[in-house]
């Protein structure tokens, strides 16, 4: 197996909820990201699933500070982040870079794709004038648009361009990881398909690594090496892709596979539906998180956290009942 | 664009004719009619009464006046002041500088002052200083012009004697730097007031919502210092609206300046139009009024040119 890139350690983001209005003092936390722990290798994508507001996004947007942390660890290459000074972070932005999921709302309206591209160049010192024009044709070539769009504006292209957009510049300063925050859910199905292999054939041809983040099942088999799914701000459960969908083991990651669209009308299944919406984040259940929702709890479940544990070479799970 | 600007144009001038009838049809609703200034004189008789009003075109209908009205207008015939009998266009003239002074000044203190404030409050949104910046434009927009307009001239002019209440020179007979400046200085502070404050709560609300877009995150993630994040892309975005805000705001410191010029004794178009307005002089009042429609149409246009120069989204052709 390759080394490990990025890994992350009891990685927790609480935002906290405040009453008052000159004094404000804090009532509650919402527990957004809660202990999260797991390590990314070199050159692989993990994927990392689970319903809207389960923390996916923020705990990517942590991972990058562009939120800080409440507590935890994050190490890229051998260098824990979270306590670099905001200068080194700055800097260490040339080899984590992220794309983010609405291609509408993060292009800035008022610069050209040009500008939008060559300005990660420009402020890490990557390149000028002449050089800086050759690059960002270069990278709209690679992303499948011309070097023409370079003068053009992003509100003159569609909802797949812009996203084509936001690979190049992610993909500008040569980075090593790119965290995929959503990047096709915002997308038609027929252009998810065409960014999803831009992102694959951008992988192999330059060996980057992702962690890419998405709520669709199907899209996170396609693309991924190994799965992460995550609930309530808590990572349930993580294997290789071929175990997870083959042979899952905690009850919620069975739920959600059992709702993947099976597009065979004949076929016959058991599906698990699950019983009640998602708690909030603010006071999450006690014991682990998906008690109130699943089907085997036992009271064992209510009372102590389920401990994170190898259950195969490779295959964590965080679930009182798997032994 | 020159075509959009032309058409802009065209469009406007159906716009300023409905707006003189308005104008005129107010005037004539108006109580007391021109003649109220010879009535009060009782060595006026009705024969007098008669001829001037026959002079003067009164005794036709209505829409005849109002197109013998218009069509002077259009040759340049502003018609002659009852009070002074001298041209409208001329007595508009003679004003016109001392208005467009104070006007001018005002708009470069509120500049100057309200956007940075506004910037600031935005920036360290719920802090003290978002409190105090906040509370102060709130004063600013609920404060009656006229009662500050006075405490300022109690303040500085009585008790303090630092500036003149009133009285500036001449400037077409003895123009003088220092003494305009000082005469300046407090209508200056008093129409700028409103505008400050408001173009403050605009710039400030306007910053925080572009702060709020995914395309800021966007900027930091590719790792670009906090200060041009603000300045390249958060300012660049929010002072779109703003500027187009103040653009239309600018005539409104043309009728604030009626208030202040008139406190101030201030020799402008404001206080022309509120002395006229108390004798009656209803060809000066119309000229003002004609003066002030084409300034709003005027910023509206220029609003509308600097939104599509602004912002990339607009194309006018």
């Amino acid at each position: 197996m390759a080394e490990v890139l990025l890994e992350v350690k009891n990685l927790t983001k609480h935002f906290p909820i405040t009453r008052g209005i000159i004094f404000q003092k804090v009532v509650g936390l919402n527990k957004a990201v809660d202990d999260v722990s797991f390590e990314i290798h070199r050159g692989e994508t993990l994927g990392l699933v689970g319903e809207s507001g389960c923390g996916k996004s923020t705990l990517g947007r942590t991972i990058l500070r562009l939120l800080e942390a409440t507590s935890g660890e994050v190490w890229f290459e051998g260098r824990e982040i979270l306590g670099l000074s905001y200068h080194e972070m700055r800097e260490l932005r040339r080899d984590m870079q992220i794309i983010f999921q609405d291609p509408y709302a993060s292009l800035n309206p008022r610069m050209t794709v040009g500008d939008i591209i060559g300005e990660p160049l420009l402020i890490h010192n990557l390149a000028t004038g002449k050089a800086l024009e050759q690059r960002v044709k270069e990278l709209l070539n690679v992303v499948g648009l011309s070097g023409q769009h370079a003068r053009r504006y992003p509100h003159e292209f569609s909802g797949g361009q812009r996203q084509r957009i936001g690979v190049a510049r992610a993909l500008a300063v040569n980075p090593k990881i790119i965290i995929c925050d959503e990047p096709v859910s915002a997308l038609d199905v027929s252009i998810q398909a065409q960014v999803i292999n831009l992102l694959q054939d951008l992988q192999k041809e330059f060996g980057l690594t992702y962690l890419f983040i998405a709520h669709d099942l199907a899209v996170v088999k396609h693309i991924s090496d190994r799965v992460a799914v995550m609930y309530l701000g808590q990572i349930v459960e993580l294997t290789t892709k071929g175990e997870l969908y083959d042979n899952p083991l905690h009850p919620y990651t069975k739920a959600l596979l059992s709702a993947i669209p099976i597009p065979n009308p004949e076929v016959k299944r058991d599906r698990i539906l699950l019983e009640g919406d998602v708690p909030s984040p603010i006071n999450p259940p006690p014991g682990c998180h998906f008690h109130t929702r699943c089907r085997y709890a036992r009271p064992e479940c209510s009372e102590a956290v389920p401990e994170w544990k190898e259950v195969n070479p490779g295959h964590f799970v965080a679930c009182h009942l798997v032994k | 664009m020159g075509r959009y600007i032309f058409r802009r144009i065209l469009q406007a001038i159906p716009l300023l004719i409905i707006i003189t009838i308005v104008v005129f049809a107010l005037m004539q609703l108006a109580p007391g009619g021109p003649l109220a200034l010879y009535k009060q004189n009782p060595k006026v008789t009705g024969e007098d009464l008669a001829r001037i009003s026959r002079n003067l075109g009164l005794d036709k209908p209505v829409p005849i006046q109002y197109f013998n009205w218009l069509k002077r207008l259009v040759t340049g015939d502003w018609g002659t002041s009852f009070s002074s009998s001298r041209p409208v266009l001329e007595l508009i003239k003679e004003r016109m500088a001392a208005t467009f002074t104070l006007m001018f000044s005002s708009f470069v203190i509120s500049l100057l002052i309200g956007l940075p404030i506004g910037i600031l409050s935005a920036l360290k949104r719920y802090s003290i200083v978002d409190y105090i910046v906040t509370f102060f434009s709130f004063f600013g927009l609920s404060m009656p012009v006229f009662w500050f307009a006075l405490m300022l001239q109690l303040l500085f002019g009585l008790k303090l004697g630092w500036l003149p209440t009133a009285g500036m020179k001449d400037p077409f007979i003895d123009f003088e730097l220092w003494d305009r400046v000082r005469h300046l200085i407090l209508p200056a502070a008093v129409l700028s007031l409103t505008s400050l404050a408001s173009w403050s709560r605009f710039m400030r609300s306007s910053l925080l919502e572009v702060i709020g877009q995914d395309y800021i995150r966007t900027a930091r993630a590719k790792g670009l210092s906090e200060g041009k994040v603000i300045r390249k892309h958060a300012l660049k975005n929010a002072l779109i609206p703003v500027v187009t805000i103040i653009a239309i705001a600018i005539p409104g410191l043309f009728s604030g300046a009626v208030i202040t010029e008139t406190v101030f004794a201030w020799p402008g178009m404001g206080r022309l139009y509120f002395d006229s307005l108390g004798r009656l002089d209803y060809p000066v009042l119309m000229g003002v009024l004609t003066v002030t429609a084409f300034l709003v149409v005027i910023f509206n246009l220029v609003a509308d040119i600097i939104y599509g120069i602004l912002d990339p989204r607009i194309s006018y052709d």
